[in-house]
């Protein structure tokens, strides 16, 4: 059913938001999935997924977003890592309105994390 | 089946895109990887080797996988494995020498440790790589 419902605040009776709560406070895009293979378990707004080295992928918004000052989070697993050597990953290339570029690295070496997790938050 | 996007990225290597299925994989093509892309079967990529993913190359539309690059990777994971260890040579050599106990073995070690890398220049099967441990 198509139609607009126009309200500044939402409520269960009980507790209540305030609807700019869920329109800006909402994810804008939302990705996990497998650092090796860059198989998709779940997104939304994301078209695709390119793996372009060993820890290096970017995500692509499949509606573009209204501009490049988004916020992202990003979260990672690795089953297998020495303790002796930390993990980190970080955005690698300039946020833009259709992707964003990561990477994920254990000490100094770029490498896949078991899974990634992406979310786009405006 | 499922289906990727491949090309030929500016490192020389190999991109793969995997659409989420939202849009359309024609869509995808077009709108997030460049014009000289292709679309193949995820069977037809050497998924059998994606530890050597960065030595995938991309030559009359197959995969293939480059050994002298994959000798390569082998290198960085082999230093990145030895490193701890050579700390800890090090910290050993160093008590030894403090306590004037005898650090032939030390010396012995931190030499294998060293030569390890060379173990993958000699190496001719991408399993022979792989099984090269420090």
């Amino acid at each position: 059913m198509a139609g607009t419902l126009t309200i500044s605040t939402l409520s269960d009776g009980t507790n209540s938001t305030s609807s700019t709560n869920c329109i800006q406070g909402s994810a804008k895009a939302w990705v996990q999935f497998t650092g090796s293979t860059a198989t998709i378990n779940g997104s939304y707004n994301a078209s695709s997924i390119t793996r372009s080295a060993a820890g290096a992928y970017t995500v692509n918004f499949t509606n573009a977003l209204s501009n490049a000052n988004y916020a992202i989070c990003l979260g990672c697993s690795r089953d297998a890592f020495d303790s002796a050597h930390g993990i980190y990953s970080y955005i690698y290339t300039a946020q833009t309105t259709s992707s964003v570029g990561l990477r994920f690295y254990i000490y100094d070496l770029q490498t896949d994390p078991t899974t990634f997790s992406v979310s786009i938050l405006r | 089946m499922t289906q990727a996007i491949i090309f030929t990225n500016d490192n020389g290597g190999v991109s793969v895109c995997i659409p989420t299925g939202e849009i359309p994989i024609d869509q995808v093509k077009i709108k997030d990887t460049p014009s000289h892309s292709i679309i193949v079967q995820m069977s037809e990529l050497p998924n059998q080797h994606n530890d050597f993913f960065d030595a995938w190359e991309l030559v009359d539309g197959k995969v293939t996988v480059s050994l002298d690059k994959a000798k390569e990777i082998t290198k960085r994971r082999l230093r990145a494995e030895r490193e701890p260890l050579l700390a800890a040579q090090d910290v050993a050599f160093q008590r030894a020498l403090e306590t004037g106990a005898d650090t032939k073995a030390i010396v012995t070690e931190k030499a294998r440790l060293r030569d390890v890398t060379k173990l993958a220049d000699a190496e001719t099967t991408l399993e022979g790589l792989r099984a090269i441990k420090v």
